[in-house]
Formats: structure tokens, C-alpha cells, sequence
């Protein structure tokens, strides 16, 4: 199939960039989305010019690298999906499709389509862990969980922290991603002892971060390739008021 | 750092004080309708119950409570309003949804505008309005009452009917997303209440338009009032 590709290009981060057009001929259904990426930039490559930069890492849907806002939905038009996994099916011969970085402020662009999600890891700098010796991998259920509490953590942990969610919220939040991992450890006993201290931490460098705020438009959950629910947010917003009453202690 | 300090300071912290002045305020208007109803049956119960509240030593720290607590839910809301706009200064070309954004949710900003505008008015013509004298068909003469100054103010202006309708619905607007987002944000969330807790939302956004809306319309075409202008007086 022939596809008309209108590409943001920005050479920096303080370039101002902007869109560029490029048709694509005799591209496979059965390619990935990112796979047409390559073909585009090997055509590019062939004529001389600057290939497209864009993030991706496994391709297999699993370590959150990929980054695309298609036709403005995070990660392209079919739910549960990363941009990788996203194949050339879904479109048709003649389509135009618009390829536009993450959009929010505390992602800056890095290059085209490539943002800086450090944000991100200062979130889980300040609270994403727990500083017990843990050792080596203990024996199945050594520690009892409840089967609905060890769903719920399993669930909330599946997220790959690709930023949709801060891509698609209209207040450019982190909230899903920071509520995830809130949850993941508040949920399971090995998260216990640094339960208060961990989400007024990770809520104030979440704040820092420059995201915006949630005003529950849950767009997140719809963009979420892995599906987080937006209970999580719930939660995390529970345990926030808990911890601040208690104290960071208690 | 103390409570209050880091509540105003997170984001989450300003939107819980935003979601529990929220929901106090839909806890005013349901009572504020219920007391309005009275129009319905008469003057005298509907001014009785007038008087008892303006009576009431008790009506000022009441009205003060309820002043700060919608101060406060306009300032944080605002606040948040503002971060928000903020923190993507650079707009998408093609903007999309996944379907989860609707027309409720993504006007909060607008309809509270509107009803901070509405409620102004609304105070200067009920609270601060004047008391005009009213004579029924029957010959019945009433002065100083706030029976004849709501029934008139209706009856004498269809403008003032329309623009009542069209702001307790923008206001009914509000509160559908508003009441079941302030659980959220408190962190009430489960699977057996959560849906409930949505259907009670657009169950009193429908109360609340229909309910604020009968008012004027009745006012306008329910009850035989005139309005006895008075020479001497002056």
C-alpha cells in the first residue's frame, strides 16, 4: 500500500521543528508500524538526508521504549498496543498518517520523535523500590498473599512506563504511571514498611516533574498499552491522604 | 511540615480539598432545592420557611462556611486549571481521544465559570434584590416578601426564566462529573459501588436541572401575581 507520512522533525530540543511530508510506497501489511518506520529511514538514508529518530528498544511489546502519537492517540489506534506491536493492517492504501512525539512539557523533545522521559525515573528514584534485602528469589508462597491482592499488584506492576499516559491525558498527568507503581508496592507485604514515606515521596517528585493534574477524563486507561485501570489512581489518591494524616512514619 | 502545608502544596492534596468542598456544595444544593420547592405549595410555607432561616442566629457562620468553601473550590480549581494548561505548551497537530473524554468531564472549567457568574446574579436578585408588594387575584396583599420577589422577578422578565433554565443546566453539567470524580479523588473506588456512585451522579445532575428548572417556569406560568406599585411609599 502507498501512505502519505507527515513526520515531526526537530533537530533539538531547541529547534522548533515541525511537520514534515513524506510518501511511502509498497508498504506491507504484515510490517510493523515501526518496521514502515525503518523502511522509511533506509529511503531516507539511501537519498542522503537525516533519518527519523525515534525510541524503541525490544519490539515485542514489553520494555516501554517505543513512543509514537499516531494520528493523535498514543501508541496508534488499537487498545492494549504498543506502537511496535502495531502492524500495517490496520491501515489502508492511501492513508495519511500523522507520527507527532509524546506532548508534555516534562518530556522534552530530544530529537523528531524521540522525548526525554528522566521524569519518570526521578518517580521511581524517590520511592519505586523497597530497601529490604530481599536476597535471592524466595520460595513460592514463603510469604502469604491473598490471590486478589497478588492479582491486583501483578496487574498494577505490568505497566512498562512508556509515558501514554502522560501522552494522551489532556493535562498532560502522570498519574496512571506514578499510581501504578504507588500500587504495586502498597499492595504486597514487602512494600509495608515505607508504605506512607513512599507515595508522599514519589507524589512530590511527581509534582516537581512539571506534569500536570488529574481531573479523571481517564483518557490514560484507553491509551494505557498494558491496560492499567484507572482504580489505581483511586488507590493511590487513598493511600496519598493516609500517609499524610499519619505521617511518614506510622 | 505541617498537614495543611503539604495538602496545599501536592496535587493531590489540592484536588482532595477541591473534590470534599465539592461534594459540600452538592450537599447545599440539594438542600437549597429542597427548601425552594416550597414555592410550590404557597406563599406562606415558602416564606415561612424564609424567615425561619433569615431568623436563624445561626444563618451567618452558615452562609460564611459555605462562602469559604466555594472560595476555595474556585481558587484550588483554578489553580489547577492553570498547571494544567501549563504543562503542555505545545499543542498536538491531530488531536485525539480514545474515547474515554467526554462532554462533561472535558467542561468543568466552563460550566463552573458559568455558575460562578449565575450564583452572583443570582445573590444580587434574591438576597440583596428588593422586596417588592404583591397583590393576588383573590385581593390578598403581601409585603416584604421573598414569595412575591422570586414570583415577579420571573413573571416580569421570559429573559430571566430562559437564562435560569439554561444556568441550573450548565450547573447540572458540573455536578455530573463533579460528584462521582470527587470519589475518585478522595480514593473511594470499587467495583460493586464505583458504578453506583456514576448513576447517582447523573441521577442529580438530573434532579438538579429539572428541579431548579421547574422553579421559574412555575413562577411564570403557574402563578396569578401582580406587582402593586406603590407612590405613596416613596
Amino acid at each position: 500500500m502507498n501512505l502519505t507520512l507527515k513526520v515531526w522533525r526537530q533537530k533539538n530540543g531547541k529547534d522548533k521543528g515541525g511537520i514534515e511530508s513524506y510518501p511511502l510506497s509498497d508498504v506491507s501489511p504484515d510490517m510493523s508500524f515501526l518496521e514502515m518506520l525503518d523502511v522509511l529511514n533506509e529511503e531516507l538514508m539511501k537519498k542522503g538526508e537525516d533519518p527519523v529518530a525515534f525510541d524503541h528498544d525490544c519490539r515485542e511489546g514489553i520494555c516501554g521504549m517505543c513512543s509514537l502519537v499516531i494520528n493523535g492517540q498514543a501508541h496508534g489506534p488499537e487498545r492494549g498496543t504498543t506502537v511496535c506491536q502495531l502492524h500495517m493492517r490496520h491501515y489502508k492504501d492511501g492513508d495519511t498518517i500523522y507520527i507527532e512525539p509524546w506532548r508534555a512539557d516534562a518530556f522534552p523533545v530530544v530529537k523528531d520523535l524521540v522525548v526525554d522521559r528522566t521524569a519518570f525515573d526521578n518517580v521511581i528514584e524517590a520511592g519505586g523500590f523497597i530497601s529490604v534485602r530481599t536476597g535471592s528469589a524466595p520460595d513460592a508462597n514463603a510469604i502469604p498473599i491473598p490471590k486478589q491482592n497478588a492479582d491486583l499488584a501483578m496487574d498494577a506492576a505490568s505497566c512498562i512506563g512508556c509515558g501514554a499516559c502522560v501522552a494522551a491525558c489532556p493535562n498532560a498527568s502522570a498519574m496512571l504511571f506514578v499510581s501504578a507503581k504507588v500500587s504495586q508496592l502498597s499492595l504486597l507485604p514487602q512494600g509495608q514498611p515505607e508504605r506512607n514515606k513512599r507515595v508522599l515521596a514519589m507524589v512530590k517528585a511527581m509534582d516537581e516533574g512539571g506534569f500536570g493534574n488529574c481531573t479523571n477524563y481517564e483518557e490514560c486507561e484507553g491509551a494505557c498499552p498494558k491496560e492499567i485501570s484507572v482504580s489505581n489512581i483511586a488507590r493511590m489518591n487513598r493511600e496519598y491522604a493516609r500517609a499524610s494524616i499519619l505521617g511518614e512514619e506510622s | 511540615m505541617s498537614l495543611l502545608r503539604r495538602t496545599l502544596r501536592s496535587s493531590i492534596g489540592r484536588k482532595q480539598i477541591v473534590a470534599i468542598t465539592g461534594l459540600g456544595l452538592v450537599l447545599f444544593l440539594v438542600g437549597h432545592l429542597a427548601g425552594n420547592l416550597l414555592l410550590l405549595i404557597g406563599h406562606e410555607a415558602f416564606d415561612e420557611y424564609a424567615q425561619m432561616l433569615e431568623k436563624n442566629p445561626l444563618l451567618i457562620p452558615a452562609e460564611i462556611i459555605l462562602l469559604s468553601m466555594f472560595l476555595v473550590h474556585v481558587g484550588l480549581a483554578l489553580k489547577t486549571n492553570l498547571e494544567n494548561r501549563s504543562a503542555r505548551s505545545q499543542a498536538y497537530i491531530v488531536s485525539g481521544s480514545t474515547g474515554k473524554k467526554n462532554f462533561f468531564n472535558s467542561t468543568m472549567v466552563a460550566t463552573g465559570i458559568i455558575t460562578l457568574i449565575f450564583l452572583i446574579l443570582h445573590l444580587i436578585h434574591f438576597k440583596f434584590g428588593e422586596r417588592p408588594v404583591g397583590r393576588f387575584p383573590d385581593g390578598t396583599v403581601l409585603e416584604g416578601s421573598l414569595y412575591v420577589a422570586v414570583v415577579l422577578y420571573f413573571k416580569e422578565s421570559f429573559l430571566a426564566v430562559v437564562w435560569y433554565v439554561v444556568a441550573v443546566t450548565v450547573l447540572s453539567f458540573h455536578v455530573t462529573h463533579g460528584f462521582q470524580s470527587a470519589f475518585q479523588t478522595l480514593g473511594i473506588h470499587h467495583n460493586r459501588y464505583t458504578p453506583m456512585i456514576r448513576w447517582t451522579s447523573i441521577g442529580l445532575g438530573a434532579i438538579i436541572a429539572i428541579g431548579y428548572s421547574i422553579l421559574p417556569l412555575y413562577c411564570k406560568f403557574g402563578v396569578e401575581l401582580e406587582r402593586v406599585v406603590q407612590e405613596a411609599s416613596k
